[in-house]
């Protein structure tokens, strides 16, 4: 005869609906597009742009993250690429600082192994710095996979004009209220 | 232990599913612990978890499971996930199960017995 069992302990409460940038792709695309058309517009610009990304499909790591959501590597870099499905073979190791020209501080992003930071990407880029914000995650894409500038650069652009970047990304109330 | 349904329209992926996780067998803090009453249970504390997988297979088995991850929310130990989806994997009418675990550092995995049960309803043309 059967006897009881220990309950299993893990259990999955509070379903419910939750807003995703997919209604709101547009407010963002226009509010990035001025970044890359009015960099000098600072007033335009909310004190801090945080973007959280979403997981995709497949990814775990910080870089796999970043890269994916962005789309802003190439094939090549990346390995597989279906869709909003990318398998990479690249992660970080470490916490990631990035710096501009003159030592400022213009982006951190968390080490997905060493700090609360395991399945989101936060990026906080001041207001002031508002003109590196390409340059960034430029930057960011430049220390997880080689990727040509230049086509980096294109490959950003042209992907938020269609709107497609950031069609699965979640934005943080900072951004949008 | 009950699954949970999820009615959807075939290529909906316009909004995110978000869910908490809790240990049923620990109270949540000043709470009289209650087996049958999951506000009485502790949120799961996340924040040692390197990934929230959730593959997505049709009921039905016909195709192999997609690999989705769920995201961790801030504050990590309060047990608080989303996911999202893009638009291919419902694409197509039918009885979805998900079934959501928590990797750890190491491989060591965790996962809820109760599944996610998305009932995916054809799009009128």
């Amino acid at each position: 005869m059967l006897q009881p069992t220990p309950l299993n302990r893990l259990c999955l409460t509070d379903l419910r609906w939750s807003d995703t940038l997919a209604g709101r792709a547009d407010e963002v695309v226009t509010l990035l597009e001025s970044l890359e058309m009015d960099q000098h517009d600072r007033a335009r610009i909310a004190d801090a742009l945080i973007l959280r990304v979403a997981a995709p499909a497949d990814a775990i790591g910080l870089s796999e993250l970043l890269t994916a959501s962005l789309h802003a590597v190439t094939e090549d870099a990346v390995g597989v690429r279906d869709g909003v499905q990318v398998s990479m073979s690249i992660r970080l190791d470490e916490t990631v600082s990035l710096t501009d020209s003159v030592g400022t501080r213009r982006a951190v992003i968390l080490d997905p192994d060493t700090t609360d930071a395991t399945s989101t990407c936060m990026m906080a880029f001041p207001a002031h710095d508002s003109a590196g914000v390409t340059d960034s995650i430029q930057a960011a894409l430049a220390v997880a996979v080689p990727v040509d500038a230049a086509s980096f650069t294109d490959t950003l652009t042209g992907e938020l004009t269609a709107g497609s970047v950031f069609g699965r990304a979640l934005v943080g109330d900072a951004l949008l209220g | 232990m009950d699954d949970f349904s999820i009615p959807l329209v075939a290529g909906d992926h316009g909004r995110a599913l978000r869910f908490t996780l809790r240990d049923r067998l620990a109270a949540a803090p000043g709470r009289l612990l209650n087996h049958y009453d999951p506000e009485t249970w502790a949120p799961c504390d996340l924040t040692r978890v390197v990934a929230i997988r959730v593959p997505v297979q049709p009921r039905d088995r016909s195709r192999p499971p997609y690999p989705l991850t769920a995201m961790k929310l801030a504050p990590y130990t309060s047990g608080l996930c989303q996911m999202i989806w893009p638009p291919e994997l419902f694409a197509v009418p039918g009885h979805y199960e998900a079934e959501v675990s928590l990797e750890y550092a190491g491989g060591a995995m965790e996962t809820v017995y109760g599944r996610m049960v998305f009932i995916v309803k054809e799009r009128l043309r």
